[in-house]
């Protein structure tokens, strides 16, 4: 299994891959796109500054530093869809990715996933979670318009992954484990937080009903999110035995001191489970919620991406 | 202009008057758990055609479990053998069944696959948000000829999509597909860590056991940053904007009216 991290500026790359991430992904938006649709309009899912690269030579050193040190780097390219308009654009991005050595796209839009194999770019393409990736059939869809891999819907239990990464051969699955929990389906989610000052964080903030019951009561647990704290290392175990591709970790934009203890966090118990073939799943969750509680500083807290394994 | 009538839960069909509309949709576009049997589909197809209306199964987003849900009613909309019923597809795994099918049935493509971007539409008084932003988020994710083409290739001629607080800037006159809107009630957002299925430790629904206590509740509720109220039901948060000025002079010519906010 793979780490693949989030970078945002030059000055991590370095530190990220020695903490153990094998992959990097990261956005940046042109200026010419900037001017046109703002930041916040931007052509991946980030609308911040904090979560792109901000100058194309950084990009390029990155992808430098990255190939150097045997780490692969990713670009995201996936906004819901793209106008006629601006499919100039990201097809400029596409050449520019190109010519960078970027080693794959993270892409929703359907259309751009078209364009791009019609033109013939020598690029592999990895399916965003944004673009709702729930079960077997949907990765068979994919499939056809000739994608490598597929980051699967954050929602899904381990025996919904499992059941999809046994139906779909050939395909490499990321699954997220770290940071970045939301309460809604991504893929499939309108709200617009792109940009706090702006926007806030209205999935999880702000509602007042007009009466309570266990429902409400539910929904306002989700009051005092902390996307800093979302935590699925327990699933580790099972990923590793259902051949899961890369353990994804959420967090364009986030600090770096919390990019590498996640990396740390998940780095130590891939090699826990790589030193002890034989290590039950019983004293590997004592390790992962022992690992969580290091880099948390608590034990397990609501913000789990699969509460069936942990003490919660 | 063909009008629909959308309704979700099986027991509000005796009490719903058909009249006026043309086509009658019906299941579950939400939540696999919410998928209905074989008989309620029979039942629903059965009040249709007695009432002289056409018919259109929905169909929601789904993990393995729900494509085995959604099986047996493509079976049994195929037995029907009628040519004008159709399927909104809200998944493509599901819409790749339908294409797998040796009886093909007709797909729609659903409101949550033309990904419009509703978000910035809630705020309305309550933020600023830069005119620039807002006519970038008018549009669908089905308008570009490639994706048209695509679509028709894969049995599409129908999307579907929802009527925008921030307005509507997709014109489908001069594209080779047929368009519908959802209203009065359009998607926010939805979850599968339902708050109706969630025991304080896990999500049932997400481990198999959905009770489906969401059902026949509707919440509502004000939000602190936006001017428009939130109707949720079940997993879903729904806006309301009974406004349909000018959409049909886009190329849209099917009006789907939800009574209520769907499953």
């Amino acid at each position: 299994m793979k780490i693949l991290a989030p970078v945002d500026h030059l000055e991590e790359v370095n530190k990220l891959i020695e903490a153990g991430a094998d992959e990097l992904y990261a956005g940046f938006v042109p200026p010419e796109w900037e001017a046109k649709y703002t930041l916040v309009g931007s052509i991946n899912k980030r609308g911040y500054k904090e979560a792109q690269f901000s100058q194309e030579a950084d990009l390029k050193k990155a992808v430098e530093i990255a190939h150097q040190k045997n780490a692969a780097f990713l670009l995201t390219l996936n906004v819901n869809y793209y106008s006629e308009e601006q499919y100039e654009f990201a097809l400029k991005e596409v050449e520019r990715a190109i010519d960078l050595g970027i080693d794959a796209l993270i892409v929703t839009d359907i259309g751009l996933i078209l364009k791009i194999r019609k033109e013939g770019f020598p690029i592999p393409l990895k399916i965003s979670v944004a673009s709702g990736v729930l079960n077997p059939a949907v990765v068979r869809f994919y499939r056809k318009l000739r994608i490598e891999s597929v980051v699967l819907d954050r929602t899904l239990s381990v025996d919904e992954i499992g059941e999809i990464i046994e139906s779909s051969e050939g395909i490499s699955f990321d699954v997220f484990v770290m940071l970045g929990l939301c309460p809604n389906i991504e893929s499939f989610c309108s709200f617009a937080h792109y940009k706090t000052d702006i926007s806030g964080m209205p999935c999880v903030e702000g509602y007042s009903f007009d009466f309570t019951n266990k429902a409400t009561a539910n929904h306002e647990r989700w009051k005092n999110l902390e996307r800093l704290r979302g935590c699925g290392l327990c699933a580790l175990y099972d990923f590793k035995h259902l051949g899961v591709g890369s353990l994804k970790i959420v967090g364009r934009g986030f600090p770096t001191p919390v990019k590498l203890k996640a990396i740390e966090a998940l780095s130590f118990l891939r090699k826990l489970l790589e030193d002890n073939p034989n290590i039950t799943r019983e004293d590997f969750l004592k390790e992962a919620q022992s690992a969580h509680k290091k880099i948390q500083g608590q034990d397990c807290n609501p913000y789990c991406y699969h509460p069936y394994f942990s003490k919660i | 202009m063909e009008k629909a009538i959308y309704l979700s839960d099986i027991k509000k069909l005796s009490d719903t008057d058909l009249s006026g509309y043309q086509r009658l949709y019906f299941g579950a576009e939400f939540c696999e758990h919410l998928i209905p049997k074989v008989e309620e589909l029979k039942q629903a197809y059965d009040f249709a055609k007695q009432a002289g209306l056409s018919f259109t199964l929905v169909t929601p987003y789904v993990t393995a479990r729900g494509l085995e849900f959604a099986e047996p009613l493509f079976e049994a909309l195929s037995a029907f053998g009628d040519e004008n019923t159709e399927v909104v597809v809200n998944d493509y795994g599901i819409l790749s069944m339908l294409r797998e099918r040796p009886n093909s049935l007709k797909p729609v493509l659903g409101r949550l696959l033309t990904r419009q971007r509703r978000g910035w539409g809630l705020y309305g008084s309550k933020r600023e948000i830069p005119d620039k932003l807002i006519k970038a988020y008018q549009n669908t994710a089905v308008e570009v000829d490639i994706v048209v083409d695509f679509l028709n290739s894969m049995g599409v001629n129908r999307v579907e999509i929802d009527n925008l607080l921030h307005g509507v800037a997709s014109d489908f006159t001069n594209i080779n597909l047929d368009a519908s809107v959802y209203y009065p009630y359009g998607l926010i957002t939805t979850a599968r860590y339902c708050s109706w299925a969630f025991d304080g430790k896990k999500w049932l629904n997400i481990t198999g056991s959905c009770p489906r206590t969401c059902r026949g509740n509707l919440l509502v509720a004000d939000h602190d940053f936006f001017e428009a109220k939130i109707y949720m039901r079940g997993n879903t948060q729904f806006y309301k904007k009974d406004d349909l000025d000018g959409l049909e002079s886009k190329g849209i010519d099917r009006f789907i009216f939800e009574p209520e906010p769907p499953y």
